[in-house]
């Protein structure tokens, strides 16, 4: 069966055959697949809890601070909220912070890398300028301060994630696309008059995707942890279900003077896994965008 | 060349220093509400000391002289009167930075002494057991939230085993003005888990960095002509790798500054850790405006410097980055 699949691989003229790889990666496709249950879990969530941890009719007062039985599997809270419940709510915001951070924070900084590098010039300086400044800005501080101004919500985690993200992946892609610009296919993309965006976001701009979903992975990843860290602190939207929330409430109602490990477990646990699968789908999509990675033929 | 590196870097600190105060102030006059208000509207502060703060703020002027005068004042130490303390910011905030890094310094110097040490061994042994366990480490740590850590070690040392405090900073009742020696033990029993957290969490990214320095200075002719020159092994890594792989470890260290001087908010939340985290975190609660500007603002402060300073031992340890 393996000695077949690798012959197909091996001699596949078809362009899937890269997707087939990918199956050789068990860690990554279990990350996918803890990924896609989230996803479910975030969609679905109204069927799929058992309980609703938003309704104080659903708590069972008889049942609170009980540790995993059948009736509540992951135990539940000292108000008889059901955890399990609780976590599957939580996965929207956790979601929701990680995929949207994920997604702009990688195409701000590759435009404005790719600007960067590709003109050079004053424009090249500033952009780079403002690079070096942004660095320099811890995250958490800001956040704590914006959020003192703005009032309690997880876009400002997306919101301060992007604006403090994008200097080091436009630095990367400036330093690709520097030395990608030299290279003969763009002078030849030149020689037969293409447009310069053509030639940017067509030719130069491919090679740096590899780089990209890796460092979109990282971001979703690290955007996950800061939510979290940021409903901890008691900056969340009060109103939504969150991990950090539900580790926060823990701390506050003396899970750890209790005992109550459950409390504490699972939340932390929930932030930990969906954290390393974004990171391990990183490693994924590197290998389908990576040519060199891949084996044989292209097509 | 060489005096030019150092000017630039000079220039661009205080630039970056410069921005932080327009971002700071733009957040206060940006925000809907009377600004001047922010500044001594608030039931807390008493009503004499409002002209005083008018005056020194400059609120009754137009709004970029404000700003000069915002600048001219965040440099000689006039941060505003915290509302909830009613005292200066900058007294409160110089009273809780030693807390922070009484919790912050010593873990990130083991950190980064382990990561040197683990990190030369696992490229040594390239390929062993070791160093797969710990790239699987490094890799899984930064996916751990800290206070969530900080919980764990709770429960296990704290409550389980009972070895150290559950919380709080030292026993109540003793201080460093009646029984200092006591005092100063207490202090770092209490100390302990928040420092074992930041160790546990922070070693893994160096000894990575330190790994993958270390195997891409293994392949160099230099460490080929050593070796059949007979330099032992010891030597060869100590002091030939060594001095050629610790240089992004200056860089990452320069980062990581952030994290000792504000970053160890969440650390401190868990443990009721009294530092500048906790204060910050307990000033925006509050809506103490002032304090929360002061706070941010010294974080970041001693950030930019940090790494202006990392910055400057960067290119006096490597001619490549001064002169490149």
């Amino acid at each position: 069966m393996a000695e077949k699949a690798r012959e197909v691989l091996r001699t596949s003229s078809m362009r899937f055959s890269r997707y087939l790889r990918l199956f050789r990666r068990p860690l990554g496709m279990l990350s996918l697949l803890f990924l896609v249950a989230c996803l479910v879990c975030a969609f679905a969530a109204k069927r799929i809890a058992p309980y609703d941890p938003c309704d104080p009719k659903a708590r069972d007062i008889l049942f609170s601070a009980q540790g995993p039985s059948s009736k509540h599997p992951l135990g539940t809270d000292v108000f008889g909220t059901d955890i399990l419940s609780s976590l599957i709510y939580g996965t929207r915001v956790a979601l929701i912070v990680g995929f949207t951070t994920g997604i702009i924070t990688p195409l701000l900084g590759a435009v404005l890398g790719a600007i960067s590098g590709f003109f050079g010039g004053w424009l090249d300086r500033a952009l780079m300028f403002a690079v070096d400044v942004i660095m320099v800005l811890p995250g958490l501080p800001l956040m704590i301060l914006v959020a003192t101004y703005v009032g309690k919500s997880y876009w400002i985690v997306v919101a301060l994630f992007s604006f403090l993200g994008w200097p080091g992946i436009s630095r990367m892609v400036r330093a690709r696309i520097l030395s990608e610009k030299a290279a003969s296919y763009v002078e030849a993309a030149c020689s037969y008059g293409a447009h310069w965006f053509r030639i940017l976001f067509r030719h130069l701009l491919p090679s740096t995707y590899p780089l990209l979903a890796v460092t979109a992975a990282r971001i979703a990843s690290a955007s996950v942890l800061a939510e979290a860290g940021l409903s901890f602190l008691g900056f969340g939207d009060p109103l939504a279900i969150s991990w950090g929330k539900m580790l926060a409430e823990a701390q506050s109602q003396g899970a750890l003077l209790l005992g109550l490990w459950w409390w504490v477990l699972f939340p932390g646990l929930a932030i930990t896994l969906l954290s390393l699968s974004f990171i391990n789908i990183g490693y994924l999509l590197e290998e389908v965008f990576n040519p060199r990675l891949r084996c044989g033929t292209r097509w | 060349m060489q005096s030019s590196y150092f000017v630039r870097r000079i220039v661009l600190a205080f630039l970056a220093i410069w921005v932080a105060l327009v971002l700071n102030f733009l957040l206060i006059h940006l925000m809907p509400g009377d600004p001047a208000e922010r500044f001594y509207a608030d039931p807390r502060v008493p009503p004499e000391a409002k002209e005083e703060i008018i005056k020194i703020f400059g609120l009754d002027k137009p709004l970029w002289q404000q700003f000069f005068l915002y600048a001219r004042n965040v440099f000689l130490g006039r941060m505003g009167i915290s509302f909830t303390t009613q005292r200066p910011v900058l007294e409160v905030l110089l009273e809780r930075i030693p807390w922070t890094l009484a919790i912050t310094f010593i873990p990130t110097l083991a950190a980064i002494a382990c990561g040197i040490w683990l990190g030369l061994y696992a490229a040594w042994k390239r390929g062993t057991v070791f160093d797969f366990l710990l790239r699987t480490f490094g890799t899984a740590v930064n996916s751990i939230p800290s206070f969530w850590l900080a919980m764990i070690l709770i429960m296990v040392f704290a409550y389980w085993a009972k070895i150290f405090p559950l919380m709080g900073m030292a026993r109540p009742g003793v201080s460093l003005a009646n029984a200092p020696w006591e005092f100063i033990k207490s202090v770092a029993y209490h100390a302990a888990l928040p420092m074992l957290t930041l160790f546990v969490l922070s070693f893994p990214g160096y000894a990575l960095v330190m790994r993958n320095a270390v195997i891409s200075v293994l392949g160099e002719n230099y460490i080929l002509a050593a070796q059949a020159k007979g330099v032992s092994q010891t030597r060869l890594l100590w002091r030939h790798v060594l001095k050629n792989a610790v240089l992004p470890l200056i860089s990452m260290f320069s980062l990581s500054i952030a994290g000792v001087f504000g970053g160890a908010v969440l650390v401190e939340q868990v443990f009721s850790w009294y530092g500048m985290g906790l204060l910050m975190v307990r000033a925006s609660q509050a809506r103490d405006f002032p304090l929360v500007q002061g706070a941010v603002l010294i974080t970041i402060l001693c950030t930019i410097i940090a790494n202006f300073v990392a910055d400057l031992v960067q290119g006096w340890v490597d001619p490549r980055i001064r002169y490149g």
